[in-house]
């Protein structure tokens, strides 16, 4: 190999290293871009053929970060994301509803850490620059390398690395849902957050009352795909009363599935088959007299596969 | 087409002035969701044109779209202006005239607000089209209730199929919406805020 051709194949590896760099200086970006900013706007989301509009808020206060979606259609709701808790207010029903989260983990707690893991499983590459919500964006692709994940566009504000734009994309590379900022705007400060006070006297129903947050599955989800693995696993009690519900939570980083087991339901409330809502796919079936549901936001045949696949440890 | 159409147009094909994009956000607070639904049907409209969008999830509509065309002139006026804006790109003409009909469906799907649906995924036949006998298989149609949020189209929007045992369908989509909630609830992966979006939309459905 002459001197010349040395020079050009170190001068594609450094290239191809750079390049490289690159996606995960954006990846790290976008991770760190909601820890930072303080901003609101209006998102719209599409899932098939449903298409709503929400105004966003998200601040950084002394006690963290924190987040509100509030539907600007159809009945009044907000869900506001502070800490470790989701609360979702109904305000015309006097309701609010409380979850919690396992962990008190950043937005994006995969990132940076899982991103060679990530590689594994999909292609990410940059893409061109578009603009979105009059702002200029960088586009972010990632691939999935098989059948059993959704691939996903997202388009990134440059100054900031704020997600702008996703959307989620089947094999085929139809849009199956998409998300976008109409308009956004960056603030110096933290935006005014929904005062308790406004709420305090609302009906509070605690979602997760009585939910064993470390529970120890009999059951086993026997075929997952390659990358996915169990993350979570919990029960609580069934809403119907129908004994307890076990769910089993799987994700490869980006995508994630969940599997629920309870005691066979009433016929009407049992779903068979297969559901879908936009990017979220849902499969049932019964599995020695449980009712068995899939859901996640993969391919149909992700969640069938899965739902085949559950077997109760003997 | 009145102003602002002519306006979210503008500023949706990056032709305004510097004058007209200044007016142009004067104006945008004065109605901001509805503006962002205008711009984002515009981004609709423009991916089927395009044939960028998966638009089987809209064809149970169809039926009723085409009867809605009567009472939306605007719709007809925004697939012009999409045609036009993507003829200046090249896109040839004569795609334009079969595809303006998923155009239309695609707009009118968005003034409805479906719940989680289940659809036969094996053959992609909507609901409303299958024959009773096909509804015996193991992997059974069920469709639920679909409700309009413009009442001037209420009545045409109506007409989507909905089957026998809406009751249990509903039922269905209560069950399907908790587990929905109990997953995205303790959601963390590298979609960020995306869950969240997904808990407020599906948040509907708690305690109905």
């Amino acid at each position: 190999m002459n001197l010349s051709r040395l020079f050009l194949l170190l001068s594609l590896m450094f290239a191809s290293l750079t390049y490289a760099d690159d996606v995960d200086v954006w990846l790290e970006k976008m991770t760190t871009a909601m820890e930072v900013n303080n901003y609101q706007g209006t998102l719209i989301i599409r899932q098939a053929d449903k298409v709503d509009a929400l105004f966003v808020q998200h601040g950084i206060d002394k006690k963290g970060v924190w987040e509100s979606l509030e539907f600007l259609n159809g009945e009044s709701r907000k869900v506001i994301r502070k800490q470790d808790t989701v609360k979702t207010i109904f305000p015309e029903r006097e309701l609010v509803t409380i979850s919690h989260e396992i962990e008190q983990n950043p937005f994006h707690p995969q990132l940076p850490k899982n991103i060679s893991s990530l590689k594994q499983y999909y292609n990410i590459q940059l893409a061109g620059q578009q603009r979105v919500a009059r702002k200029n964006a960088q586009m972010l692709e990632i691939k999935p390398k098989d059948q059993f994940r959704y691939g996903f566009k997202f388009w990134l504000d440059i100054d900031t690395g704020l997600l702008l734009k996703c959307d989620v994309m089947d094999s085929n590379n139809k849009v199956v849902e998409q998300l976008m900022f109409s308009e956004l705007t960056l603030l110096n400060k933290s935006p005014e957050s929904m005062l308790e006070d406004e709420y305090k006297s609302f009906q509070s129903v605690d979602l997760d009352a009585g939910k064993n947050q470390q529970a120890t599955s009999v059951w086993q989800t026997q075929q997952l795909p390659d990358g996915f693995m169990l993350v979570r696993s919990s029960s609580k009690p069934s809403s119907s009363g129908n004994g307890e519900v076990h769910q089993m939570v799987y994700s490869d980083g980006i995508a994630s599935v969940s599997v629920f087991v309870e005691n066979q339901m009433s016929a009407q409330r049992a779903l068979q088959g297969v559901s879908k809502m936009g990017a979220v796919n849902a499969f049932g079936i019964h599995v020695n007299g449980h009712q068995v549901t899939v859901i996640g936001e993969v391919p149909v045949d992700t969640v069938r596969l899965m739902g085949q696949s559950v077997r109760h440890n003997q | 087409m009145n102003k602002r159409y002519e306006q979210l147009s503008g500023f949706h094909d990056d032709a305004l002035s510097d004058n007209e994009l200044s007016d142009f956000l004067r104006d945008l607070k004065q109605d901001p969701v509805a503006d962002a639904e205008t711009v984002f049907r515009y981004n609709l409209i423009g991916d089927v044109l395009r044939d960028d969008v998966d638009v089987t999830s809209f064809m149970d509509i169809s039926a009723s779209v085409h009867r809605a065309i009567a009472v939306d002139d605007s719709i007809e006026s925004e697939i012009e202006n999409v045609s036009r804006s993507i003829n200046k790109q090249s896109i040839f003409a004569s795609w334009l005239r079969p595809l303006s009909g998923m155009a239309i469906a695609a707009s009118v799907a968005m003034i409805t607000v479906v719940a989680f649906r289940t659809i036969d995924t094996e053959s992609g036949v909507p609901a409303n089209l299958l024959t009773a006998e096909t509804q015996t298989r193991q992997d059974y149609i069920q469709v639920t209730d679909v409700t309009p949020v413009n009442a001037d189209l209420a009545q045409q929007v109506r007409v989507v199929s909905v089957n026998s045992d809406q009751q249990d369908a509903a039922l269905r989509t209560q069950q399907l919406n908790e587990y929905m909630l109990e997953h995205y609830a303790g959601q963390s992966t590298v979609q960020g805020m995306i869950p969240y979006v997904r808990v407020a939309s599906y948040g509907s459905q708690v305690n109905r």
